[in-house]
């Protein structure tokens, strides 16, 4: 019987030291952003580009491009034939004429809290991070993927440039350490962004 | 006989006339009710209503502290200060933005109330010495910090809002004297006005352990 009672006192003064800071779960867990363009309208669309490469920034310089992972290669690939858009231009360095969107991945491997505001060569011109997205923070680790619209050539030359974005999603910390759960994390994580983004359907979507 | 007889006539006068001087030094024998009372207590919140919508885990973190000073036989005013923090951490929560997005990750959120109020109190009378319970209300402003955190986004608001809170309770005399001292347990009902994303009119109910000091 005494020992219950000291149980539960030790179990209220527990409860009452914690609770002032979030804990490491929270601070170094996955987040997942997504956000499709205001007005965009993804019906129509029909194929699209996956860029195997990665760009890489650390501390806002852009650092030398990394490959996708296969095993996140697939999952885009499942996940968007799941919404009813058809692959083209796989092994391709650039997208085919008749890619109606392309998509990329960037990685962010700061060690500084940092503003998502980049622009980086998308396929002969300009792709930004879009102002009508969430510019969030994190210190490291956290993965970005960008849907551009490829049906319309634009003028060459920024910011006529640009590339416009439909859709946004970021994946915070799904890489903040170099274990071999990384890729798992990121490929958890755009599960999830898919998941939560069910506006991506097309009219050829099953 | 005679010889006892005298010294009873003389031992009267002797022992009436010490009565007076003996008053003089009765001050223990007084009778002084207690006109003041403190009582400084740990308190567990559970939140109600909308807040509860936020966040449904019961406060362990709150203390209480109040002043009162009898203004009638049965009749106690005052002030009170008190804290409750409620906190909770998501391992989930899907969340939208105001641009349109939608964020989902595990989630920590915390809400700190701080009220100052003017207290008046009931005292029943149950003609024990043991135990004195009481009705009580109080009424003034609160001040409300409230904090999320996903990942490193966080986001917090503050203000300073309106509460009323009544109260029941009651003191369980230890030692009763010039200075009493006893246990005081109590149940109060917050009503305020803080409101913030989604909570409207945050409530809540406290229950005070805590010491009573009255003299």
């Amino acid at each position: 019987m005494d020992t219950r009672r000291w149980l539960l006192l030790a179990a209220i003064a527990t409860q009452g030291c914690g609770g002032y800071y979030a804990s490491d779960a929270v601070t170094f867990g996955t987040v997942v952003y997504t956000q499709p363009a205001p007005n965009a309208d993804f019906k129509p669309l029909r194929t699209y580009y996956l860029d195997l490469t990665m760009d890489v920034f650390k501390d806002g310089a852009q650092q030398p491009s990394v490959a996708v992972p296969d095993s996140t290669v697939q999952v885009i690939a499942t996940r968007m034939t799941a919404y009813g858009y058809t692959r083209v231009g796989a092994g391709q360095a650039l997208p085919p004429p008749n890619a109606n969107v392309g998509l990329r991945l960037t990685l962010f491997n700061n060690s500084v809290t940092y503003y998502y505001s980049w622009c980086s060569p998308y396929w002969g011109y300009y792709g930004c991070y879009p102002y009508w997205g969430y510019g969030g923070t994190y210190t490291t680790g956290s993965v970005a993927t960008l849907m551009v619209d490829l049906r319309q050539t634009p003028p060459p030359g920024p910011p006529a440039g640009q590339r416009p974005v439909l859709w946004a999603n970021a994946l915070y910390a799904v890489k903040y350490s170099t274990t071999p759960d990384a890729v798992t994390r990121l490929n958890n994580g755009l599960n999830t962004a898919f998941d939560l983004s069910p506006f991506l359907k097309t009219s050829a979507a099953p | 006989m005679n010889r006892a007889r005298i010294m009873s006539v003389l031992a009267v006068p002797l022992l009436l006339g010490a009565l007076p001087a003996s008053a003089q030094y009765s001050g223990w024998t007084e009778y002084r009710p207690a006109s003041t009372l403190f009582t400084l207590g740990y308190q567990i919140a559970q939140p109600i209503g909308s807040l509860h919508g936020y966040i449904d885990s019961t406060s362990f973190r709150g203390v209480m502290f109040d002043w009162r000073s009898k203004v009638y036989k049965d009749v106690t005013v005052g002030l009170r200060f008190s804290w409750n923090r409620f906190s909770e951490e998501f391992s989930s929560v899907t969340q939208t933005t105001s641009s349109g997005g939608t964020l989902q990750g595990p989630l920590f959120r915390f809400m700190d109330q701080l009220p100052l109020e003017a207290i008046v109190h009931y005292y029943i009378g149950t003609g024990s010495d043991l135990i004195t319970p009481y009705v009580g209300f109080g009424i003034g402003g609160v001040w409300s910090n409230s904090y999320q955190q996903t990942a490193d986004l966080g986001t917090s608001q503050n203000g300073f809002y309106f509460i009323v809170s009544p109260e029941v309770g009651a003191v369980i005399w230890f030692a009763k004297g010039a200075t009493s001292v006893g246990l005081n347990l109590a149940v109060t009902y917050h009503f305020t006005t803080i409101s913030f994303r989604n909570v409207s009119d945050a409530q809540s109910f406290a229950e005070t352990i805590g010491i009573a000091f009255a003299y």
